[in-house]
């Protein structure tokens, strides 16, 4: 379980060491865990998840120090 | 040492375990010297994992991400727009989710360091400098190499997996060259300077805490910008905080989590947590009471 939650109310508002970062961390990670999807759904379309699958089925030479 | 940092650091080991398992189950690569070929290959894990690696099922995100730079040019003369959104938007919703908490918790080539260091040597901190060596690594072997320096067809080197990569030179070079002949055959100065990165990381990782993670790695680097907003984050409440120093005693990254919460290099492993004798520490998702005090 963590130790506190979006719906936590408990800490009395106490400062903390992270207190000033979370106005923005709050809509942020939701703007770009957005933009990220949408980025993915673009690479789904634009087939390069296939390009993925076709690079990595095969033996990379460069990663083994051979090619 | 606290009950409950016994229990936290073994929960962490064995996600790791599991982690290392569920990532490379392809046990007959060992056998056959191939390497696994099916479908789940669509999918990277947020993680250093080589894909040539014998026993890996799925692709290693800065793999692909250095193809889809080095093949860019020749792509777009066929007409593929291909640019790595796959790779990058997936990275970015597990960053925004969990920061960087992938490489405390499932990185196998982050459970090597952890264990090389219980050896019982000297201890050195890594200089705070070369903390920012990783994103040099990040910009030029990632993206601007592969997409720039290109030969005569247009196509460019994935210069990370050719030249550093030291988890694919032990996941995929070694395994591979003792399992082929052919491979032994073509061994050459390439091979041996990535041994001798491989050698020089496994001998700094017995001496220092995750060197390969704090200095190099360009995946950490991409997952610490994610650190500061990252849904799961860390918090430190300053007025219990007695600044004992424990927490920089225990962070495999040589941290002080009061100084900041969710700094770039925190990979959220929770030891600060649990050795912290105020419980100060705290962990979890997007805390509204601190942002209703922040905005009061």
């Amino acid at each position: 379980m963590s130790d506190f939650s979006p719906l936590d109310l408990s800490n009395g508002g106490r400062r903390t060491a992270d207190s000033g970062r979370h106005f923005r961390a709050r809509w942020l990670w939701l703007l770009i865990l957005v933009i990220s999807a949408l980025a993915l759904g673009a690479g789904l379309i634009l087939g390069e998840a296939e390009f993925v699958l076709e690079r990595a089925v095969n033996v990379c030479l460069s990663c083994i120090g051979i090619g | 040492m606290p009950k409950l940092h016994r229990h936290r650091i073994g929960l962490r080991r064995i996600v790791q375990i599991l982690s290392l398992f569920l990532i490379n189950p392809y046990f007959s690569g060992l056998s056959s010297g191939g390497i696994y070929q099916g479908r789940l290959k669509y999918v990277c894990v947020p993680v250093l994992n080589c894909y040539s690696c014998p026993l890996a099922v799925f692709a290693c995100p800065l793999g692909a991400l250095q193809n889809f730079f080095a093949y860019m040019r020749a792509n777009i003369s066929l007409g593929l727009y291909q640019s790595g959104l796959y790779v990058l938007g997936f990275l970015g919703i597990i960053g925004a989710i969990f920061g960087r908490a992938t490489c405390g918790w499932i990185c196998p080539f982050g459970l090597l360091q952890d264990w090389a260091y219980r050896l019982k040597t000297p201890k050195f901190k890594v200089p705070r400098p070369l903390r920012y060596v990783k994103y040099a690594a990040l910009a030029l072997t990632i993206f601007i190499l592969p997409a720039l320096l290109l030969d005569e067809f247009g196509y460019g080197q994935v210069w990370f997996c050719k030249w550093i990569c030291p988890a694919g030179t032990l996941e995929a070079g070694i395994p591979l060259v003792s399992l082929n002949a052919g491979y032994r055959e073509a061994i050459g100065t390439q091979f041996w300077v990535k041994i001798a990165i491989l050698v020089s990381f496994i001998i700094w990782m017995i001496f220092s805490r995750r060197p390969f993670c704090q200095t190099l790695c360009p995946l950490g680097a991409i997952f610490s910008f994610f650190n500061g907003i990252s849904l799961l984050r860390l918090s430190v409440d300053e007025e219990v905080c007695v600044k004992c120093d424990n927490c920089y005693r225990a962070c495999p990254m040589d941290l002080r989590v009061y100084e900041d919460a969710n700094d770039p290099n925190c990979i959220r492993c929770l030891r600060c947590k649990g050795v912290c004798p105020v419980k100060a520490v705290r962990w979890g998702w997007i805390n509204r009471s601190e942002e209703g005090y922040e905005r009061g």
